[in-house]
C-alpha cells in the first residue's frame, strides 16, 4: 500500500492497539514497585495516626486537675 | 465472574474493579487493609502507567519516574475522590506527567529523549514476528518518531492511550476545541516530517 493511501487516523489507532496488546502480553509487574506501594500506604497510615496517638499520649500524661468542689446550698439559708 | 485477562487492565473490564479498590482504600481504616489494597491498586495501574511513561523517557529513568509516580498516587489517594475510572486515570497520568517533567529537568535531557523509544519499537517488532505489522502501523511509528515534542505528547495520549479529547483538555487545562485542533495539526505536521 502506498503511504499516500494510508488512513492516518486509523493507522495511529492501530499502532496504539498493537502496542498495548504487545505490552500487556510481555510485561510483568516488578516486585520493587509493589514494595514502594506497600511502604507508602504504611507511611501514610502512620502519619494519619501519629496525630491521634500524640493527642492520646498528651491526654494521659497531662496532670489531672480536680474540678472545684461546689458546696451544696445551706438548707437553713433564707429562713 | 472470572475475567480471562484480569492482569491486563489496559484492554479489559478489570478496569471497573480499579475504582472499587480506590474507593475501598479511601475508607479503610486498618493498616493491613490499606497495604493490601495499595498493592492491588499498584498491580492494576503499573503496566499502563509504565507504558505511558516510556513514551516520554527511556529506561532506567522510566522506572525511577514510575516509582515516584506510584508513591505520589498512593500517598495522595486519600485526598482525591474520583467519580469514575476515567477520572482516576486522568489524575494518575497528570501525576506521572509531572514526575516525567521533573526527571527530564533534573537530568537535563528533554531534547535528547527520542520520540517513540527503542524499547517500544523492539516490542512491536517482536510482536510483529507473530502477526506482521501493517504498512499503516509502520507509517504511524515513523510519524510518531518524527513529530515535535509538543505534537508528540498529544498524539501519544490520544492515539496510544485512547484518552479522549475532553480528558486531555482537563489534564492540560485547555479547551476541547483546542485539543481537537492541536491533534489534527500534530498529525498534519508529523506527516509532513515523514514525507
Amino acid at each position: 500500500m502506498a503511504e499516500s493511501q494510508i488512513d492516518i487516523d486509523m493507522a495511529m489507532h492501530e499502532l496504539g492497539q498493537r502496542l498495548r496488546a504487545a505490552w500487556n502480553k510481555e510485561h510483568v509487574v516488578p516486585v520493587g514497585i509493589l514494595e514502594i506501594a506497600r511502604n507508602e500506604a504504611r507511611n501514610q497510615w502512620e502519619i494519619e495516626h501519629q496525630i491521634e496517638w500524640e493527642l492520646k499520649k498528651h491526654a494521659r500524661e497531662a496532670p489531672q486537675i480536680e474540678p472545684p468542689r461546689i458546696e451544696p446550698p445551706d438548707p437553713d439559708l433564707g429562713r | 465472574m472470572n475475567c480471562v485477562c484480569k492482569n491486563r487492565p489496559v484492554i479489559c473490564g478489570a478496569m471497573d474493579d480499579l475504582i472499587k479498590l480506590v474507593r475501598t482504600y479511601r475508607y479503610s481504616g486498618g493498616v493491613a487493609d490499606r497495604v493490601r489494597l495499595a498493592e492491588e491498586i499498584c498491580r492494576q495501574i503499573e503496566p499502563r502507567l509504565l507504558l505511558f511513561v516510556l513514551g516520554f523517557i527511556q529506561m532506567p529513568d522510566a522506572e525511577i519516574v514510575l516509582g515516584h509516580s506510584v508513591k505520589a498516587i498512593i500517598g495522595e489517594m486519600k485526598k482525591f475522590e474520583p467519580r469514575s475510572t476515567k477520572q482516576f486515570w486522568t489524575w494518575c497520568f497528570r501525576i506521572a506527567r509531572i514526575k516525567i517533567s521533573q526527571r527530564l529537568r533534573e537530568r537535563d535531557f528533554a531534547e535528547s529523549q527520542p520520540r517513540f523509544p527503542e524499547e517500544l519499537r523492539k516490542l512491536l517488532e517482536r510482536a510483529g514476528n507473530h502477526e506482521p505489522l501493517s504498512p499503516g502501523v509502520k507509517y504511524a511509528m515513523k510519524m510518531l518518531a518524527a513529530s515535535q515534542a509538543d505534537a508528540y505528547e498529544f498524539l501519544w495520549r490520544h492515539f496510544i492511550f485512547e484518552i479522549d479529547y475532553s480528558d486531555i483538555a482537563d489534564e492540560c487545562c485547555i479547551t476541547y476545541d483546542d485539543v481537537r485542533t492541536k491533534i489534527k495539526h500534530s498529525l498534519d505536521e508529523a506527516q509532513k516530517h515523514v514525507n
